[in-house]
């Protein structure tokens, strides 16, 4: 019996003991784990597993990159008023180095106009938008397993939606507000679990927020500003806040007082009970046109111009300066230069 | 007096290997056993041998030389790296690391050891660590599909 049991335990690493040989498997840069993963089935099993994430997680052996929904060159014979098609592009802010994830399966020749980008567990989650070639909106859900490189259509958004707020947070995506099919401002909010492929309703919003905008803090999902159907365009400045652990929102009044759209231009500073909500936007007048920020850890990414139709510009900005600190430009490949629609990160 | 700042470290296989305190404490697990026992000063470590023990204390006294310079840890440690790339030299230092409780070491060779993998077959991880290809050929002819494309840039045997 006993030597049944130590015939069927294969070791992750021969000839080393266990906890060494995860040490060493933890520190596994990503982009080998879909190889090392036809090693054996151990290893196939580990390197697949939720857990095996979080371990990394927590030991610092994942990093942070930004994840753009970025305008892809024009392409050489196309006329240049013909309309931009949208791609997935990688940033990693500690190499440099930009690479454009594969396209998705439904969508070769480019994204949903307006798709929705979230990330966790270090997957990304694409959903909703306008099919590029006729408008119409689209419910598609994709997951894109960075690890395997793989793209996963799930089960689609329970309703059209469109212009929602999106947040993620341990494999699950919320969404919030938005439009529907009729152009109705929308208060509902449901949750998709990635894992199980699965929509769930939760309770919804107390108003309507068209063109909100998601970002998330801690255990908490910001749903900032927005405005109702028969007040199209008015921007408003409160938010509310759905806490993971409790389930429930709350209201915060003031948030967003500038009265303009919070797209992709939403950051949150400050820690527990002190959030705060800021305009990306505001940062610098290079940036006051079309601003994107994302959140990389210890750096933010942020783009946008300087005027309406100037080239889009790309800067890091240094936390540990605070919010004063100074934009840094930097210097992005030409392929790489686009319109940034939208985006959020990546923990691989 | 110079006594009193060194101790001496002996190997499984008995060898002697004097080294300064402060280069041996670096090792919380050497920490431990001076601070319990202060009159002795040589220390048995019975499940280290000579070769890697020398290979630690080489280790040990670099990164004394090198204090809080990190940049100047980071070339020592390449230069404490180069030629290592014997498995069975790796998993005695990697084991000895772990017990002498040596992050710095322990996060360097465990480092090394993925290093080594990346950009390699499955073929070449199960050759160079001993590791049995458990798939069915059923399993393996799935897998294989399914990563079809994942060889690009994989180095060949």
């Amino acid at each position: 019996m006993m030597d049944e049991q130590l015939g069927s335990f294969t070791e992750l690493i021969p000839s080393l003991p266990e906890e060494l040989a995860l040490e060493c498997l933890t520190r596994l840069h990503y982009s080998a784990h879909r190889v090392s993963s036809m090693v054996c089935k151990r290893w196939r099993h580990l390197l697949h597993s939720k857990d095996f994430y979080y371990h990394r997680k927590k030991t610092g052996f994942t990093h942070r990159s930004a994840c753009l929904v970025q305008a892809l060159p024009v392409q050489s014979g196309s006329k240049p008023t013909a309309q931009p098609r949208y791609g997935i592009s990688l940033f990693d802010p500690v190499t440099g180095i930009w690479d454009r994830v594969d396209p998705v399966p439904r969508y070769t020749n480019g994204l949903p106009l307006f798709c929705q980008v979230s990330s966790t567990e270090g997957k990304l989650v694409v959903m909703g938008g306008w099919d590029p070639s006729s408008w119409e909106p689209v419910r598609d859900v994709f997951v894109y397993e960075f690890t395997t490189r793989r793209w996963t259509q799930c089960v689609d958004m329970p309703s059209t939606r469109s212009f929602f707020a999106v947040g993620a947070v341990e494999g699950k995506v919320l969404v919030a507000g938005g439009h529907d099919e009729s152009k109705n401002a929308l208060s509902t909010t449901w949750v998709f679990d990635v894992k199980k492929n699965e929509w769930t309703e939760l309770t919804r919003m107390s108003e309507e927020r068209d063109e909100c905008e998601g970002v998330v803090s801690g255990s908490e999902f910001w749903v900032v500003s927005g405005y109702e159907t028969e007040t199209q365009g008015m921007f408003k400045s409160s938010a509310e806040v759905y806490d993971f652990g409790s389930g429930e929102w709350r209201w915060v009044e003031n948030a967003w007082r500038v009265s303009r759209c919070p797209r992709s231009c939403v950051g949150v500073v400050g820690g527990k009970n002190e959030t705060s909500v800021i305009c990306w936007a505001d940062l610098d007048p290079a940036v006051q046109v079309g601003a994107c920020g994302l959140d990389l850890g210890d750096r933010t990414l942020v783009t946008g111009s300087a005027y309406q139709g100037a080239p889009h510009g790309f800067f890091l900005l240094d936390k540990k300066q605070g919010q004063t600190g100074k934009l840094v430009k930097i210097n992005v490949p030409d392929e790489f230069s686009g319109f940034v629609q939208s985006g959020c990160f990546v923990e691989i | 007096m110079a006594e009193e700042n060194t101790i001496t470290l002996k190997s499984s296989d008995g060898k002697e290997f004097l080294i300064s305190k402060k280069a041996a404490t670096l090792s919380e697990t050497i920490k431990a056993m001076v601070e319990e026992d202060n009159s002795s000063s040589v220390f048995p470590l019975t499940v280290v041998d000579s070769k890697t023990l020398a290979d630690v204390i080489t280790f040990l006294n670099k990164h004394v030389d090198c204090g809080d310079d990190d940049d100047k840890k980071k070339s020592c440690d390449e230069e404490f790296m180069a030629g290592k790339d014997d498995m069975k030299d790796l998993f005695d230092l990697v084991v000895a690391a772990n017990y002498l409780d040596v992050k710095d070491l322990l996060d360097l060779i465990c480092g090394k050891i993925a290093d080594m993998m990346q950009g390699k077959s499955p073929e070449w991880v199960r050759k160079t660590f001993n590791i049995q290809n458990d798939f069915s050929p059923e399993e393996e002819a799935k897998v294989r599909e399914e990563y079809a494309w994942a060889h690009e840039g994989v180095e060949e045997d």
